[in-house]
Formats: C-alpha cells, structure tokens, sequence
C-alpha cells in the first residue's frame, strides 16, 4: 500500500544532504578510535584495546557497536535511496537507533571504563581526547539529520520527540517511584530495582498509625467537594457573565469595573478571615465550608464566559421577545443550549480546581484529619516524620488521582481549548 | 425624571404628597403613598430592622470595635479546680465591628433605592393614574430586571466571601494582630506603625524594610521572566507543532497537555524530590561522570532562581500553547502563501506577520499572565518553599520567595496577620498599578474583550 | 388536588425525619473531652481512658473522651490559632509553655500537685510551674504534667565504634570503620545545631524586660562553635543528614553513628516485615550514647541541649461552655485523667508500647539504685540489653537538666534564624573554600538580629 502511494509521485531525494551525510559517516567511523589514545604523550592505538573495550566493558562495548553500525549503515542505505521509498524509512529508522545509541553511551562511558580500568578518568573533559564520544554523538546525529532532510521528512519531528521526552520524564519519574520496593525519599537510579504493587494496595488498606493517611477517606471528600464546586460555580459564573454581558443596566461599568478591581487582591489574603467568620458560624473546617469558599468567590473569573457571551448575535433575544419570552426563559431556553463549550469548559474547571488546591483547604481544614481533601493529605504524607516510610506511596496516590484527572481533561481537550482561545479572539 | 411641565391629570390629594416627602425620612412612604403597599412595607420593614440593630447592638459594636476587647481571660476557683472565665475575643469583636461599619453603605443604599422607587412610582400613578401592583414588579425580575435576579447570589457570594474579609484583612493592617496577640490575648490599633516598620532599610532589627525590598524586587524580575519565556516558548512550540507536514498533531498536543492536566502540586513536589541535592538528577550525572560534586539547584541563589524559572517554563508554556495554537489557526493562510510567493522565507514571515498578529490578539492574555506569575504561588512553594534561605531575613523570607509565598508563610506558619495584610496591600497595589499601566496600551483599547 | 395531597405527605414525613433526629442526638450530654495526641500513642491512651473510667465511674456519666491524632510539633500552632476548635487535652513540647500562655488550664487541685511534686523528677517539672492570678489572688500552679524528654541521644553501630569511640566527636571521627560515613546529623535542623553553640559556651536567655531573647551565640563562643560546625560538615567523613539519608545509610552499614530521637531505633533495627527489613542494624550491634564531647580552645566541652520534655497540658476553655459548677467538675476530671496517664504504671506502659523514656523517679532511679528499671536497663549478663537508647535519654536528660529553656514567648523567634545558621554552614560545605572570618561573621550577626527581634519595639 506505501509503496504504491510512492510510485504515484516520488518524491526527489535532496542532493546536498547525501553529500553531508556520507561526511558525517566519516567522522562516526573516526571516532571510533579517538577515545582509545592515551594522553601523556604517548599514542597507542591497537585493535586488541578496542576489542578489550568491548568484551569486558559488557553493555557500553554493546552500545557502542550498534551506534557505528547503525549510523554508517544508515549512510550507505541513504546513499542507494533515490526517491521516498521503503529503503528512506529504514534508513531514518537506523539513523535514529544510531542517535539514540550514541546519545546512551555518552552515560554509560564512565561506569564501563571504571571496570576496565584503563581509559582516562577524567571524563567528559573536552581536551582529554574523550572528545571522541562526542564526536561519535555528533556524527550519528549528522547523519539522522540528514537522512531526514534528505528525503524532505521534517525535521521538527526531531525537535519535538526530545522536547515531549522532557516533559513526560517527571511523570514517568512519578510513575517508577509508585512501583518502589524500598521506602524513602532517595532512590539510586531512575527505575527501581525492585518492583511492587504494595503500594498502591497500602493506599487503601493502611491509614497509617493512628489513622493519619486515609486516602480512600480523601478521595471521598474531594469528590463530593469538586462535585458541588462544580455545579455551584458554574451557575454563579454563568449567571454573572451573561448579566454583564447581555442584560442592559446603569451601573454595570462600575460592576465590572469592581469585580476586576477585587480580583486584584491576593485571594489569600482573605482567607484569615473566612476562616474566622466560618468558625463563628460553627462551619470551621468542615467540607461545606470548603465548598463555600471555592464557590463564593468564583464570579471573578467571569471574563473568559463573557467574552464567549458577546461573540453570541443579538438578534436571538430580539426575535425571543418579539414572541413574548421572558429573558429568564431566553437565558435558559435558548442561550445556554447555544453554549455548551463554553458550559464544558467552565464545569471542567471548577471540577478539576479543589483536586489541585492545597492553600486553601490546609488553611480551612487545619487539624480535622477526616475532611481531607487529597491534596492536603498528600502533602501531609511530605513531612518531615512520614516521608521516610510514605514517598513511595505518596507516588502511587498521585498517579491515582491523575489519571482520571488527565483523562477528563484530554478528552475534553477540544473544549478547554476553545475556551482559552476564545478569551483571546474577543 | 419628573417631567415637571407636564399638567397632572389627576389632583395629588395633599396627604399623599405629605407621605411623598416624608418618604426621605421613612423609607417605603412614598411606595405606599401611591398604591405599591408590600414593596413599601418592605422597604420599611427592612429600615426598621436595621434601626433597631443599631439601637440595640450596633453602638455597643462600634464602642468595641474602637476598643477591640478590653476584658481580659480570668481564672477562678471552683470546688479545688479551676474555671475559666473566657474574656473578650478580639477577632470576633473586630468582626462584628466590620459588619456595622459595613452597615452605613447598606443604609445609604436602602435609602437610595427606596426614595428612587418611590419617585418612580410616584412618576406612573402620575402617568397612568393605577399603580403597578406587586405582583407585576415581581414578573419584572425575570424579564426586564433579570440582572437583579442573576446577580443576587453571586453578589452575596462575593460580599460574604470576598469583600467583608478584604475590608477585615485591610483594617487587620493598622493593628498588631501578630503571633504575640493571638487568643486569649487582646489585638489593639496600632495606626501606621506596621507600615513604618515596611519602610524601615536599616540593617540593624527586623529587617522588615529589606526583606520587603528584595522580596517585591525578584517578584517583579520573576513576573517578567517567566511571563516572558512561557509566552515565546508557547507560540515556538506552537508554531513547531502547527507546521504543514508534521503529522499526529493532536498526539503531541494531547503529551504536553498532560502536564496542565496533572494538579500542580504533584508535579512540583516530584520535581523538587529529583532536583534535591541528593536527588535522582544529581546522583545520575555523578555517576555518569559529567559533574564531581552535587548541582546546587535550590542550595544556591543564583542556581535556585534560574531552575525556578525554567520548571516554570516546563509547566507554562503548554498553557500558552493551547491559545496560541487557537490563534495561529486563525492567520488568515492567505497571508503566508502570498509572503511565501514574495520569497520571504519562514523567519520574515514569523517576524512581520505571525508576531505582530499574535502580540496583538494576545496582549490582554499577556497582561494576565502577568499578573498570575505575581501572584504564581504553586510554582514556588512546591519547588524551593523560598529556599535558598537567605539570612537575616524577616518572616524567613527565602531568596526565591515571592510576595505571595511569604504572605502566607507568615499567615499560616508564624500568625503575624497584621504584617502579611500589609504585604496583601502591597500586592494588591501593585497589581492595580501594573494593570493600570498595561492597560493603557493601544492593543488593549481595540481589543473587544473588555467591550463592556 | 393530588399535588396538595402529596405536598402535605412530604411535609409530614419531613417532620417526622427532623424530630427523630433531633431526639437521637440530644440523648448524650456528656462533655465531649477531644484529646489530641501523636500517633503512636492513640490506641494506648484509648485503653487507658477506658481503664480510668473503669476505675471512676462517675466520671463516666459526665464526660466522654474522643481521641484524634495530631503531630506532636504542629500542636502549640494549632492551639493558639484557634483554641475553640482545639483538643481539650494534648500533647506538645514543654518549650511552647510561654507562647501558649493564656491557652493552658492551670492545676491547682492539690492532690496532683502533690503526686507531682513525689512522682516526677525534679528537671522534668522546673518548667512546668506557672505563676497565675486566680480569683484575683498570685497562685502557684502547674500548667502541664510531663510524661518524657524530649531530647536527642546519639545512635552507633556497636560492630563499627567501641564506647570509647563515641566519647568524643573528635574519637568518631577519628576512628578508622568500614564504612562511608562515620557520622551523621541534621546540621540545618536548628533543633540539633544548636547543641555546638550550647556546648561552647555561648547563651540564649530571657530580656525580663522587654520580653526578648539575648543571647551570646555571636560572641566568641559562637564563633568557635561556627568554625567547628563548618569544619565539622566539610568533613569528607561526615553525612548532613537531611531527608532520612542518615537512617537509610545506617541501615545499609554505611554510616558509624548518627543523631536522632530515642525512637528513630525503631527506624533502623532490623524488623521483618517492616520497611526496615534488611537493616544490618539488630539487638545486638545497636548501641546509644549521650551527646558527645567537642573539642574547643583544647578543652573538652559537652554538648548540651535545652532541658525539654513532652508534655500533657489542658485547654483553657474547657467546660467554658457549661455553668460554673459543672465547669469546675470537667476540668477536675480533665486533671485527673492527664495525672492518670503520667503515673507510674502508665509512663511504664508508655514506654513499652512506644518506646519513650519515662520521668518517673521510680523507673529512672529504680529502688534508688541509679540504674533505671530493669525494662530499661535490661540485664546484659543474662543477654538482655534492655533499651540503650532510653537509658541515653535518662541520662542526656539529667545533663540537659542544666540548660533550662528561655521562658518567653519570644522563643518562637529563635528557631528560623538558627535554621537558616545552619543552612548557610551546609550550604556552604559543597563549595571549594571554608568560609572566612568575616562570612562567619555575618551569619552570626544576622543570628542575633534574628533572636533578638523585638517586633514591638
């Protein structure tokens, strides 16, 4: 099927780029040898050297040999291609692994030639010849470079598989820890040594001495808080919105104008007395209270459903008050159909706040262990007193509750997008 | 307004223009003087609920509020044990005193409403010779008075939530409520005194005033910072990912949008963990040999303040991705395809029709950005907690600690609540003034989105 | 018709629901006692009010205990922030005495001051008296009822360093073991650091007048003890200990002695099962020893700490909500219980179910032997080693017992400052070159500008 697609229009293979590429082959190949010379004076190169290299340095002599090999074969296969053919593809493929091999055995360097015991200890310094590692990556990469541009295969994609390997490294970090056997806060390398499901199962079945970490307990409460947050936010920000931005009265500059103004100060900054005013009414750190809060400050975040409100035509309401509706019955009946993006995305929001919020429900909650929300239970297991015996397990909550999290939001993606974009076009 | 040419049809009787006048005095007269009883009973109902709030309660408030408590937590001696006597709560007085104080605009506001009702219902009984009758009015709210109806809950939200414990926290400022004042021991006025203490440089004390100094100097230095390289990083990788001919678009996005997806917190904490000194950062480049001694990411001022800013890259720019991406879909490809005709090649077309299209689409975004990375407490308090911790400095404000962040080290962690309402002024000052200054640019003014 | 109907049959129903809740939870009006305690010791107090009801069962009728686990450092934070919604009872460290203040009940009930005076040992109770103005009149009263030290010994691995070896931090040092680190220790944890200014001779009291600390710790004193802590942590054989590492490398045999609270045994001996299995560390080659000795101006000079103790105290306002009478009756059962659960028997049982060292003459002093109670001490003939670690905190405690701590609420002034001392010392430590006289120098200064803030002034 690929390959009918290909005879139908060939693509030309770009000239240059071969030229470049068969260079950059050459200096794979020269480096194989660079590292093996001896400094002070003296230049040894034999065979027998490399071959020792490569039989007692195990894993890194292993890496090593795929990366020449791959880039050089790479060359030669870039060389035979004359359109966007099979033969390209593979000949990026090899490219790639030979990039990747070569990146891996920048890092496997030191740990091989301490157990063989003879190459230069002072690694990775530029003016010890070591330099040859490095000249090793840069021509396996020349070369996957030019394969690409080659055979007009973009390179952004290069670009952009390193900048997603980065992102998703702290996450997949996150990930391996919840997998840990051994306890504690240090780890030796990235992925465990030993691997359990133990804490993910401790979770639930251990709340720790003294019930301090009940995290089927949070997880209860963070649901009902998100759920009520949802719905009470999402009718106070609509029907703000929509009243500034569809009803007409005097006054309502100064309301804007008010609510912005508001919005400037820290939302902390409040929170001392809140917290005081909750406790006089006898709702201190209970969960009702912590709905309140998240719900009764959230008419300042009007400005995003507004400006979505405004880009709706005014003929609507006309001709629904020509037949005699009332606006109430236009707000419910005709407009918030009409917005349901923007509906998703105000709901997702408010939904997906109090699982995030750690200032607000620590300062309210206090000491009242039972009404938790995870992110403050979480935290808690971050002492000083637990984190020895809880990181690991700190790690496993959080995958638990981001995967739901992550997975509502990636596939309500399309929404949220809007609604940021739209608070731009205006 | 009164059109006072126009001839009455219908003879005011007298007693009703008494009951007019008296109106300004008795709220909910006038109402009544023209037809509109319940809406006048309840104007003056409400009047008299308050009267007699002040009557009764809101002078004792107001003499405590001056005073804020004055008796003190005794013990007496009951049967061998001791009983305590719990004397004045000083937070609850400051509060009740706050809410009559908060009563004068309220009163004001009847009156307001009232008189104005009155002349408008006065001005129909003069037009139609019936008046509206009550049940009318109410239909009003849903249909022409439905700001009324939509704005009552959010509106109380906000006053309960936001704008009594603002006023609170703003008044918390001119006394010593700090942590030698807490229960049972009584809080007085102080006046300007904690704001003298802000404004104090010497080297010598507290140190209030150059604590204040470096803190409000690295807020503003990270504010644009970060505001600045989230923003061109989000529209370069926008751009990257928007390209004609990479394929997997929403794969990519979808990857980078994982991260916005996973609450902060997590995230940050999981960072500072690898980044620590004996982290798994550090311990795997001393094994690959690449460095001898640990990095001191968050050990060093210098080092802190330069990972602070780049994690915050790694958790921003997918954000301001997401609306460049929405923005760059919307050039017009019209454009690209005649510059391309032109000869410009992709980095004049970037530099004279993606950029100035984005700038100024996005500018009022931009300004928000900015005032959100002032206010950007998550980033910091999870990755460095303010460290590197700096000597001397008051509160134990750090060298990468933010206004924000020490505002609440020194609301939850050491009490003093008269000092963090003044760095919350401070704050907000400074947000109002930066707005006030953006704001004024030219995009901003095109811009539709404020279209009130 | 059928909507009014039915609008009425949920009205009824409604009522019905209402007053039986109502009528189900006014039926206990016993004063709720909450009793905030850490959490090791939540099952253990639970039995013990059970057995103190048992034995009073009058008090049963009036009051009921509720116990919620809280850490034992974030307590005095809580209590002064908020008194109404804290415990009535709870545990906290005796040095939060002066700021909680006002917040703590006073015991004058004399037969547990009496039983106090007999039972405890005299350090533990110096800094519990207070002087309080009841019904008008000056009283001598305790505020607190102490059940351990709250002090850090030092931990070693007895396979690595002799007795001799952990005399002096020079010895430790000095001694050649197999192992990566001889010695480990929070040094940016002004909780430990402070013990090398203590040592040396420098001083932290009390300004009666103005209600402030001074101190000496940036005069001559406090710089040798800057220089030894700076030498202390360049030190390729020293570990800072920070985030658990210390108790991690202990474990693995990587570390000679390290630093910690008596119960940070249970974080390194060898317990199948726990997350300490596969420790090298077991009955036989843990050991425990009192602070060591520095070396300073060619004298030997003991570390010394603040003489402190965990302790129980009561919430002011408790029974503040019902009458008089009944008041002076919860606060009367309050005392008891909290003298109930620091008597003899139960610090013994504290002690076994916890691991804490007990203040009570009986068991530190047993049959005025001056060896503690054999549970403790063990009978090494007979192949018990008893509790090394508990019997360094007896001791440390009587060494400490000469240090009281400064008696203001101005003490929560000291504790940043000498943290960020430490940080600064440890930081310090990575870099190429020792810092000069003129850094340390500096750190002193902003030391003891930040100890000695007077923010009222």
């Amino acid at each position: 099927m690929i390959q009918e697609k290909f005879k139908k229009n060939p693509i030309k293979v770009d000239m240059r780029f071969k030229k470049a590429a068969i260079i950059f082959a050459c200096i794979v190949a020269v480096s194989l040898f660079v590292p093996f010379i001896a400094s002070r004076g003296q230049v040894v190169i034999t065979i027998a050297a490399i071959g020792r290299f490569m039989s007692e340095g195990q894993t890194a002599g292993l890496i090593l040999i795929v990366a020449i090999i791959a880039s050089i074969t790479s060359c030669i296969t870039l060389v035979a291609v004359k359109t966007q053919n099979i033969l390209a593809f593979i000949s990026i493929a090899l490219g790639i692994i030979g990039t990747i091999s070569a990146f891996v055995s920048l890092f496997t360097i030191k740990t091989a030639s301490d157990a063989v015991g003879y190459l230069n200890s002072e690694f990775m310094v530029f003016f010890n010849l070591n330099f040859g590692w490095y000249l090793l990556f840069i021509g396996s990469f020349g070369v996957m470079f030019c394969s690409f541009r080659a055979i007009k295969v973009k390179t952004g994609y290069i670009i952009l598989a390193v900048l997603c390997a980065i992102w998703l490294i702290p996450i997949l970090w996150l990930f391996a820890n919840s997998f840990r056997a051994t306890p504690g806060l240090f780890s030796p390398t990235f992925f465990p040594r030993n691997w359990t499901i133990r804490n993910y199962m401790t979770l639930f079945t251990d709340s720790g001495e003294g019930n301090m970490f009940n995290f089927g307990r949070w997880f209860f409460n963070t649901m009902i808080v998100a759920t009520a947050t949802m719905f009470v936010s999402a009718t106070i920000i609509l029907s703000t919105s929509y009243a500034i931005s569809r009803t007409k009265f005097r006054g309502k500059p100064f309301l804007m104008a008010g609510l912005l103004i508001v919005g400037m100060f820290p939302g902390f900054m409040a929170m001392t007395a809140v917290y005081f005013m909750l406790q006089w009414i006898g709702l201190g750190q209970t969960l009702i209270a912590l709905i309140a809060v998240y719900s009764g400050s959230s008419a300042l975040g009007f400005l995003i459903v507004k400006g979505f409100f405004d880009t709706l035509p005014q003929s609507i309401e006309e001709a629904a008050a020509i037949d005699g509706a009332s606006k109430l019955r236009v707000f419910i009946q005709i407009m918030i159909p009409l917005s349901k993006p923007i509906i998703i995305f105000t709901l997702l929001t408010s939904f997906m706040g109090p699982w995030g919020d750690f200032i607000f429900a620590s300062f309210l909650l206090r000491g009242q262990r039972d009404n938790f929300t995870v992110a403050v239970g979480l935290h808690q297991m971050l002492g000083d007193r637990w984190i020895e015996s809880w990181y690991t397990r700190f790690a496993a909550g959080s995958i638990l509750i981001s995967i739901p999290i992550a997975g509502l939001f990636v596939a309500l993606q399309k929404y949220y997008t809007q609604g940021v974009s739209g608070a731009v076009k205006g | 307004m009164i059109n006072m040419t126009m001839q009455p049809s219908k003879e005011m009787p007298i007693i009703r223009k008494i009951a007019f006048y008296l109106s300004f005095i008795f709220f909910g007269l006038g109402n009544i003087a023209f037809g509109q009883i319940i809406k006048g009973l309840i104007f003056f109902a409400l009047q008299i609920a308050i009267v007699i709030f002040f009557v009764f309660w809101g002078g004792q408030h107001l003499a405590n509020f001056a005073t804020i408590g004055t008796q003190n937590q005794e013990f007496i001696e009951i049967g061998g044990s001791v009983v305590t006597i719990p004397g004045d709560n000083s937070v609850q007085l400051f509060l009740l005193g706050v809410f009559t104080i908060l009563l004068f605009p309220a009163v004001a506001l009847l009156a307001f409403v009232s008189i104005k009702s009155g002349l408008v219902a006065k001005q129909n009984y003069l037009k139609e010779k019936c008046s509206l009758d009550f049940k009318t009015d109410c239909k009003k709210l849903i249909d022409k008075d439905l700001h009324k109806t939509l704005l009552t809950v959010p509106f109380l939200g906000l006053l309960f939530f936001t704008i009594v414990p603002l006023v609170f926290m703003i008044l918390i400022a001119f006394t010593n409520f700090d942590r030698f004042h807490q229960h049972p021991e009584l809080f007085d006025w102080v006046g300007f005194s904690n704001f003298r203490a802000f404004f104090n440089m010497s080297a010598d004390g507290a140190q209030i005033g150059r604590t204040f100094v470096r803190v409000l100097g690295w807020t503003l230095i990270w504010a644009v910072l970060a505001t600045v390289t989230c923003y061109f990083g989000g529209i370069f990788l926008a751009m990257l990912i928007n390209q004609k001919g990479i394929r997997g678009k929403t794969f990519f996005r979808t990857v980078f949008v994982i991260t916005i997806a996973i609450p902060a917190f997590i995230t940050l904490s999981a960072v500072s963990g690898m980044m620590a000194r004996n982290g798994i950062v550090n311990i795997l480049l001393m094994r690959w040999g690449f460095i001898s001694s640990p990095l001191p990411f968050f050990s060093d001022s210098m080092w802190a303040r330069v990972s602070v800013i780049v994690i915050n890259m790694w958790i921003g720019i997918p954000f301001t991705m997401l609306f460049a991406t929405g923005v760059l879909q919307n050039i017009p490809s019209e454009l690209h395809e005649s510059a391309k005709i032109d000869g410009a090649n992709a980095w004049v077309r970037f530099r004279k029709i993606v950029m100035p299209y984005v700038l100024f689409i996005t500018a009022p975004v931009l300004i928000t950005q900015f005032i959100g990375n002032i206010n950007n407490f998550n980033v910091i308090f999870f990755l460095t907690g303010g460290a590197p911790a700096v000597s001397g400095a008051f509160g134990g404000a750090g060298s990468t600690d933010l206004l924000i962040t020490w505002l609440f080290r020194l609301t939850a962690e050491h009490n003093d609540f008269s000092f963090a309402s003044v760095i919350g002024l401070s704050v907000f000052l400074i947000n109002i003034l930066i707005s006030l200054a953006l704001f004024k640019t030219k995009s901003f003014k095109d811009d539709t989105a404020f279209r009130v | 018709m059928k909507k009014r109907i039915s609008i009425i049959v949920v009205a009824i129903c409604l009522f019905f629901v209402a007053t039986i809740t109502v009528a189900c939870s006014s039926s206990d009006d016993r004063y709720r006692l909450l009793v905030w305690a850490p959490a090791e010791e939540q099952e253990m107090l639970l039995s013990m009010s059970e057995s103190f009801l048992y034995e009073n069962p009058e008090f049963a009728e009036l009051v009921r205990f509720e116990f919620v686990t809280m850490d034992f450092p974030n307590v005095p934070d809580e209590v002064i922030r908020d008194a109404m919604s804290a415990a009535n009872i709870f545990k906290f460290p005796s040095g939060a005495i002066p700021a909680m203040g006002g917040n703590l009940l006073p015991m004058i009930y004399q037969p547990i001051l009496t039983n106090a005076e007999s039972r405890h040992v005299e350090a533990a109770l110096d800094a519990l008296w207070s002087d309080v103005t009841i019904g008008g009149q000056n009283r001598r009263a305790l505020v607190a009822l102490p059940a351990s030290p709250n002090n850090f010994v030092l931990h070693y691995n007895s396979d690595l360093l002799t007795e001799e070896d952990v005399r002096s931090i020079e010895s430790i040092m000095a001694a050649d073991i197999d192992a990566e680190f001889n010695l480990a220790m929070p040094l940016a944890n002004a909780w430990y650091n402070k013990v090398f200014f203590l040592g040396a001779g420098a001083t932290v009291t009390v300004n009666l007048e103005t209600d402030t600390l001074q101190t000496t710790f940036a005069g001559e004193y406090g710089m040798k003890a800057a220089e030894y802590m700076s030498g202390l942590a360049r030190h390729p054989l020293f570990l800072n200990d920070d985030g658990g590492q210390g108790g991690q490398e202990f474990r693995s045999g990587n570390l000679g002695a390290f630093f910690g609270p008596p119960i940070s045994r249970n974080d390194v001996i060898n317990i199948p099962g726990n997350i300490t299995e596969g420790s090298v560390i077991n009955a036989a080659n843990y050991a425990s020893a009192p602070l060591p000795t520095i070396r300073i101006n060619s004298e030997d000079r003991q570390l010394i700490d603040f003489s402190e103790h965990r302790v129980y105290g009561i919430n002011a306002l408790t029974g503040a909500s019902r009458d008089h009478l009944e008041a002076a009756q919860i606060t009367r059962i309050a005392q008891l219980f909290v003298d109930y659960i620091t008597n003899d028997i139960n610090q013994l049982r504290r002690f076994e179910l916890t691991s804490a060292a007990p203040t009570a003459r009986t068991l530190v002093n047993h049959n005025q032997t001056n060896i503690p109670h054999p549970a403790i001490a063990g009978n090494p003939s007979a192949g018990n080693p008893g509790r090394p670690e508990i019997v360094s905190s007896i001791i440390q405690a009587q060494i400490n017992s000469a240090m009281p701590m400064p008696a203001t609420r101005a003490l929560s002034n000291f504790w940043s400052p000498q943290a960020v001392f430490g940080q600064q010392i440890v930081n310090n430590a990575d870099s190429g070159t020792p810092p000069a006289v003129a850094d340390f120098q500096r750190w002193l200064d902003d030391l003891y500008n930040g100890i000695t803030i007077n923010l009222t002034a």
